[in-house]
């Protein structure tokens, strides 16, 4: 047996070396999981694009909520200021005491705190929705207060909802895609037990007097004739014998990582269905709410309008007709808020299904 | 050359009055919600992350596909030569 060095000199081969992998365990896999991974790529970016959406429709409705306390605040703190001016001619007149008078300005003082908060709650919900449209906060642009004249109704029932949800909802899509990668990395890490078959084949030039040392380094480098076309090829086999025990440590991981997505799997479907069930009971008790605060708001319309009746009829006094104006008010702010809790909750509702809201409501 | 300086302010002016028309309309136009949502999905910076995480996964999946074909290479190596000149392996 030639002992290399020795019996045998040292040359080199430079040249185009061809390698295919004939039979590679694994491969199929391996390509399988990159599918899977671009699905699952496409859908996390939908997730994030519906997270965009909501958080902007989520600032725009906070938006108008501000926007709608600031102008009832503002109608309020008017009109407290003028019953104060005329509280304070009557004080003066002698036709109001002390106490009525130190009343008055304590209501006042309450007024317009709560105008200046809702100045501010204006300002921070307006800073909020540029920050969600990714916008610097700029003054000159301003945002269109659509009020929500009415929402829509539902027209699917719950059970509708969970059967679209097993089919389309992105968590569960999600969940199936980390379970198929997790089988396949299983596959792949047994696979490596298995031989690879590759094909190579090399074709250039060597040169056996390369390490010769009674040529000059120059001389036996660019000697031409020194240099003869040279080609090697053949079929490589091989496949690990030991390995440490990595590889059955490789192979135990990867099926528990396998039957913890699976695990996954099936608590990702069940809350999936508990969120489904969730909103959409929260979409029918915002219908009843929204119902009983429109009956509200028509109720507190008729009481100020007594109340001013009764005002001017000397029935009643100035503190009848504010407390009237105050609910009015609350009512409207109560109706309002229910009505963008609903059209908040129908997005969440039709983010985690996987439909589009117009097949929950119309 | 009269004729020519009316004929530019003309052109000009044809040029000019969308670009005039349309800062006028978006000086004035209100942002309804389906306006906020459209400028959010062309500027939040979360999109620039999706596009990279987009590019990030057509070239994995580009990479594994790849394992299919074969590869050529360009490469020196050394080789073990009896002396006779014949390889001994």
């Amino acid at each position: 047996m030639p002992i290399p060095g020795k019996d045998t000199r040292y040359g080199v081969v430079a040249g185009l070396t061809f390698t295919y992998d004939i039979y590679k365990p694994g491969r199929s896999e391996s390509i399988r999981i990159s599918k899977k991974n671009l699905e699952k790529n496409a859908i996390e970016n939908n997730i994030k694009k519906n997270n965009i959406k909501i958080s902007v429709q989520k600032s725009y409705y906070n938006y108008i909520l501000a926007y709608e306390s600031n102008r009832l605040m503002d109608l309020s703190f008017k009109r407290y200021s003028r019953i104060l001016r005329k509280i304070t001619i009557e004080s003066q007149a002698g036709l109001v005491g002390p106490v009525q008078m130190s009343d008055w300005q304590i209501k006042m003082s309450s007024v317009e705190l709560d105008y200046e908060e809702s100045v501010q709650n204006l300002e921070s919900a307006r800073t909020d929705l540029f920050l969600a449209m990714g916008l610097e906060v700029d003054n000159k642009t301003s945002i269109e207060v659509a009020l929500l004249d009415s929402v829509p109704e539902l027209i699917i029932n719950e059970n509708q909802l969970v059967r679209y949800a097993q089919d389309h909802s992105p968590s569960i899509k999600m969940a199936n895609i980390a379970t198929e990668v997790a089988r396949n990395s299983y596959l792949i890490s047994r696979s490596k037990r298995y031989p690879s078959i590759t094909l190579f084949s090399t074709l250039g030039y060597e040169n056996s007097e390369f390490l010769n040392s009674e040529m000059g380094v120059v001389e036996r480098t660019t000697d031409k004739d020194n240099w003869s076309p040279s080609w090697t090829g053949g079929v490589r086999a091989s496949m690990p014998i030991y390995t440490g025990g990595s590889l059955p440590a490789s192979i135990d991981k990867n099926e528990s990582d396998y039957k913890k997505t699976q695990y996954s799997k099936t608590s990702t479907e069940l809350d999936v269905k508990m969120s489904v069930k969730k909103l959409f009971s929260r979409l029918v008790f915002l219908k009843k709410q929204i119902k009983i605060s429109k009956a509200g708001v028509i109720n507190a319309q008729t009481n100020l309008r007594i109340n001013e009746r009764s005002y001017e009829s000397g029935l009643v006094g100035q503190d009848a007709i504010s407390d009237a104006s105050e609910n009015l008010y609350a009512a409207e702010i109560s109706l309002l808020k229910n009505k963008i809790d609903f059209m908040i909750s129908l997005t969440e509702l039709s983010n985690i299904v996987g439909i589009h809201e117009e097949l929950i409501c119309r | 050359m009269v004729n020519l300086f009316m004929k530019k302010k003309i052109i000009l002016f044809f040029i000019l009055y969308p670009v005039v028309i349309f800062s006028q309309k978006s000086d004035n136009a209100k942002l309804t919600l389906d306006n906020c949502i459209q400028i959010a999905m062309q500027n939040h910076r979360d999109l620039r992350v999706i596009e990279e995480d987009d590019s990030i996964s057509y070239a994995d999946y580009r990479i594994s596909t790849a394992q299919r074909l074969p590869s050529v290479s360009l490469g020196v190596t050394t080789k073990d030569i009896k002396d006779e000149g014949l390889e001994s392996g």
